[in-house]
């Protein structure tokens, strides 16, 4: 689905005359291959890069050198561009920067109305992607009228709408509550499982990468760590370098382990330490 | 010094047959020093509510009173308790405009029309409780990085020397250093300072690890006013509502449900520790 070759990307400040004053080497070097179908997690502290590489997998940016493939497209040929962003459909954190309509259901409706979809088919798109985020009840209300959370479900719905072949999500559950966190998350998972679409799931929130099947973690414009979060979370330290941090659960089972109770090495959630508890009792 | 709500409700979209309350019949005493904690799904009024505090959002029925006065009576010098309650709203970062950090934070004092030496000085001051290293004072705020940018904001409010600091989800979008960085910052500021803070928030997590008391909010009510431990001994009512308790809290009762004879009224790490320890030896 997506393959990069040891791409970079850098931003060029510039002075008030347009003199370059300094380049920030923003991505550098990344490679890596995503299969159709997987659920990627990409973690990194703030300014790590991890945005700047989203933007480049829906062509919003194009890398400086190297080369990027989505779905078989080269994204350096500006032919490919709208080819691209259907086939990969980004959610971002502020949903304010994403929604346009003054209805929540015209708003989902304006991807696949663009994508010249038949009316009929457009209204049960819509009507499919506001159930799954369960919006459906908000359909005829104005976006302005609805909470950070609720716009963000919104936002989701209408990258559901152009049934897309990827998802990017870019912190897109920090607006939301547990609940509605969660749901998005069994949503996409299960987007990922039944439709077989692939998911890149950018986070801070640590609890949200256990979901993937395989984590990238990035530092400084560099794949620092790759893995299952199984593999990912048993490095505490290297984790911490990268400022990052583990679930609540591993770091109970962490502290555990350091009083001297025999906790199996190598959990990732919670019911599995309540398990391995529980056996020592 | 207090702050009273006195059957505060709000309105919003009247029209001739449907009235929405964002707020229903709100009623609470803030006494000074608390650090409060707010949690409620999304569109569960906490923002409104956090507006109305400051006397941004007039409530269409009930009174606001600070220190004893109704804000909103006639000659009530809004302007001086707006300096005097602070707030941080979602994304303070994006209020960022000054050539310099150190001007930025100025600008709130400068406006309340303070000498130039006590601008200066409560400006240094909250860059320094903040942790904002002095060689980045005369760098444009736009240069940082998303976790600098966000204390500098919160900075900007401080310096303004509020005696209730009101902040709405400071820690969204912040890796986990960060987010801790900023939540341990806060509660030393109110250490210092003796403050009274109130703090929004959807991490069940960070409430549980800071906050002394919480507000569940849900469909513009009050529902629960307590404790951090009683709040979350009701986890069945707080999952009703779109919320959840603390990760740690979850485990505990995991670990009761698979018959394991633990106390579930556990917040934090530390505790559960403790606790299984208690059980395990």
């Amino acid at each position: 689905m997506i393959k990069a070759e040891n791409i970079v990307y850098e931003y060029i400040r510039r002075d008030e005359e347009g003199n370059v004053e300094g380049i920030d080497r923003v991505l550098d070097g990344i490679s890596l291959d995503v299969q159709t179908g997987e659920f990627i997690a990409v973690i990194g502290h703030n300014g790590s890069g991890k945005s700047t590489f989203a933007r480049n997998l829906n062509r919003l940016l194009t890398p400086t050198e190297g080369s990027l493939w989505i779905d078989g497209l080269n994204s350096d040929d500006m032919e490919n561009t709208w080819k691209i962003r259907q086939s990969t459909g980004m959610v971002f954190q502020n949903p304010d920067n994403q929604i346009i309509s003054s209805v929540v259901e015209e708003d989902v409706g304006f991807g696949p109305e663009n994508m010249g979809v038949p009316t009929d088919d457009i209204w049960k798109r819509v009507e499919d992607a506001l159930n799954a985020v369960d919006m459906i009840k908000y359909r005829s209300y104005s976006p302005n009228k609805l909470s950070g959370g609720q716009k963000q479900r919104v936002a989701i719905a209408g990258v559901l709408a152009m049934h897309p072949k990827c998802i990017i999500l870019d912190e897109a559950t920090a607006m939301l509550d547990p609940q509605g966190r969660l749901e998005t998350l069994q949503t996409v998972k299960a987007l990922n499982k039944m439709e077989k679409i692939t998911i890149i799931l950018i986070t801070q929130d640590m609890e949200e990468v256990i979901y993937a099947d395989k984590v990238f973690v990035m530092d400084h414009g560099k794949i620092t760590m790759s893995g299952t979060p199984r593999e990912i979370f048993t490095n505490e330290e290297a984790l911490k370098e990268c400022q990052l941090d583990l679930p609540q659960a591993l770091k109970l089972a962490n502290e555990l382990r350091k009083e001297g109770i025999d906790i199996t090495e190598g959990l990732l959630t919670a019911e599995e330490l309540v398990d391995a508890i529980c056996q020592l009792y | 010094m207090s702050i009273i709500l006195d059957k505060i409700s709000c309105k919003y979209e009247t029209d001739m047959i449907n009235e929405h309350y964002a707020l229903k019949c709100i009623t609470a005493k803030i006494e000074d020093g608390e650090f409060i904690g707010v949690i409620g799904h999304t569109g569960s009024g906490k923002s409104t509510l956090m507006q109305i505090l400051n006397g941004l959002v007039v409530p269409s029925g009930g009174s606001v009173y600070y220190n004893g006065e109704d804000i909103h009576e006639k000659n009530y010098n809004l302007y001086k308790l707006r300096s005097e309650v602070g707030m941080v709203f979602q994304y303070p970062e994006h209020q960022l405009f000054e050539t310099t950090v150190f001007r930025d934070v100025c600008f709130g004092p400068k406006n309340l029309g303070w000498s130039k030496k006590e601008i200066e000085l409560s400006a240094f001051e909250a860059l320094f409780q903040m942790g904002i290293e002095s060689e980045l004072y005369y760098q444009s705020p736009f240069d940082l990085s998303g976790g600098q940018k966000r204390r500098v904001a919160i900075a900007g409010v401080l310096a303004m020397k509020p005696k209730v600091l009101i902040l709405d989800e400071p820690a969204v979008g912040l890796d986990p250093m960060g987010k801790r960085n900023i939540l341990d910052k806060i509660a030393e500021i109110k250490a210092e300072r003796n403050c009274t803070v109130i703090l929004v928030s959807h991490s069940m997590d960070d409430i549980a690890d800071y906050v002394n008391r919480v507000w569940v909010l849900d469909d513009g009510k009050l529902i629960i006013d307590a404790s951090v431990k009683e709040v979350f001994s009701h986890k069945r009512d707080l999952e009703e509502i779109g919320l959840a308790v603390p990760q740690i809290t979850s485990i505990m009762h995991m670990l009761k449900d698979k018959g394991l004879v633990v106390n579930t009224n556990v917040t934090t790490i530390d505790e559960a520790k403790m606790e299984i320890l208690r059980k395990l030896r």
